[in-house]
């Protein structure tokens, strides 16, 4: 049977949505077994107390830039900003 | 995000880059409508007027405005998702657009419109005016330009498409705020952006008296969809390192503000 067309709303609702917020699945109820998270805050660690040069910490945000290729450079810059707030400010 | 945890991906990341004064045209946009809860929110009375503090909350304030209030309850607390504000824009002034294609291609299909109407009500010596303006080189023929001729322009993409935008998005800062927008950028191309403010004006005008009447609503969505298209352009657009300055091309070897050496 055809979908209504309120029914075919929410189904757009609910894929646009879900391309917006992509759950990350992590090991462990906080992701404490989660290596991509410890490798994340182990680089923040290092970066707030200063043992990471800047130029290791540029290198790290450039390279985040392009982790999930994209082509649109706001979205680059965002990301960019992101990751440097992360990385400088507690 | 810092204010809340509504996010979405079409206006949040635009937003969230933009300057303080790219804000506050569309901070201005939604202070028109009484239903707004921008200002009520604490991080807004704090930092006001450094909007790119709360950039976040405008993006969630421009997308509630696309919705209806009751229905956005239902929504969880928030409004449509921006790409669906976006293709209401598109249908409201007639715009050919496809609902799959991506924010950037409805947002140039709206833009498309309105440019060719406000093209079509232009003399060929304000088409010319407004060609050497943007700073066409070489000789174009005695025989007019065609409105096809920008729209190629527009197409093409990069800065001649954002000073096309800027155009049209300072013409109707004109219309709904009484003044032109306040960009920190090229004085060349903020000259640009304020010529002509008759013919284009005049069809924007008539654009906005159609839609005036059709519902108050899009009082408040069609001057943010068209402000957030041109701060999309203008990010996706060459910038200079040092001042910000935008490139017109990438065979520049300097930048033409501050003569910085632009990397290759």
């Amino acid at each position: 049977m055809a979908m209504t067309d309120a029914e075919r709303q929410r189904k757009r609702r609910a894929k646009l949505k879900a391309e917006a917020k992509k759950l990350i699945e992590v090991r462990g109820s906080n992701g404490e077994f989660d290596e991509r998270l410890r490798v994340a805050l182990s680089i923040r660690k290092l970066a707030l107390t200063n043992q990471l040069s800047d130029d290791v910490v540029k290198l790290i945000v450039k390279t985040s830039e392009d982790v999930f290729p994209t082509k649109d450079l706001s979205t680059k810059k965002y990301i960019n900003k992101l990751v440097l707030d992360y990385l400088t400010k507690e | 995000m810092k204010n809340t945890s509504v996010f979405d991906k079409d206006i949040n990341p635009v937003l969230e880059i933009a300057s303080d004064e790219d804000l506050e045209a569309l901070v201005d946009y939604v202070k028109t409508k009484l239903s707004e809860t921008l200002t009520v929110h604490e991080s807004y009375k704090l930092h006001e007027p450094s909007h790119s503090e709360y950039a976040d909350l405008i993006a969630k304030e421009v997308r509630d405005m696309g919705g209806n209030s009751f229905a956005n309850v239902f929504r969880g607390g928030e409004g449509p998702s921006y790409h669906e504000m976006v293709c209401d824009v598109a249908k409201k002034i007639k715009a050919p657009f496809n609902k799959d294609k991506s924010i950037e291609d409805i947002e140039n299909a709206i833009l498309e419109t309105i440019l060719t109407k406000a093209l079509d009500e232009m003399s060929d010596e304000d088409k010319q005016k407004l060609m050497d303006e943007m700073g066409a080189k070489g000789g174009l023929g005695k025989g007019g330009i065609a409105t096809s001729a920008f729209i190629a322009i527009f197409r093409s993409g990069g800065f001649y498409s954002y000073q096309l935008t800027l155009i049209i998005a300072n013409q109707i800062a004109r219309l709904i705020l009484g003044r032109g927008l306040m960009l920190a950028t090229n004085a060349t191309l903020m000259r640009t952006a304020s010529i002509l403010t008759g013919p284009i004006g005049w069809a924007i005008t008539g654009l906005w008296t159609t839609v005036d009447i059709a519902g108050p609503a899009y009082k408040v969505t069609i001057p943010c969809v068209i402000h957030v298209a041109m701060l999309r352009k203008k990010l996706n657009a060459l910038q200079c390192d040092k001042c910000d300055a935008m490139l017109p091309d990438t065979t520049m070897k300097f930048c033409p503000e501050c003569g910085n050496k632009v990397a290759a």
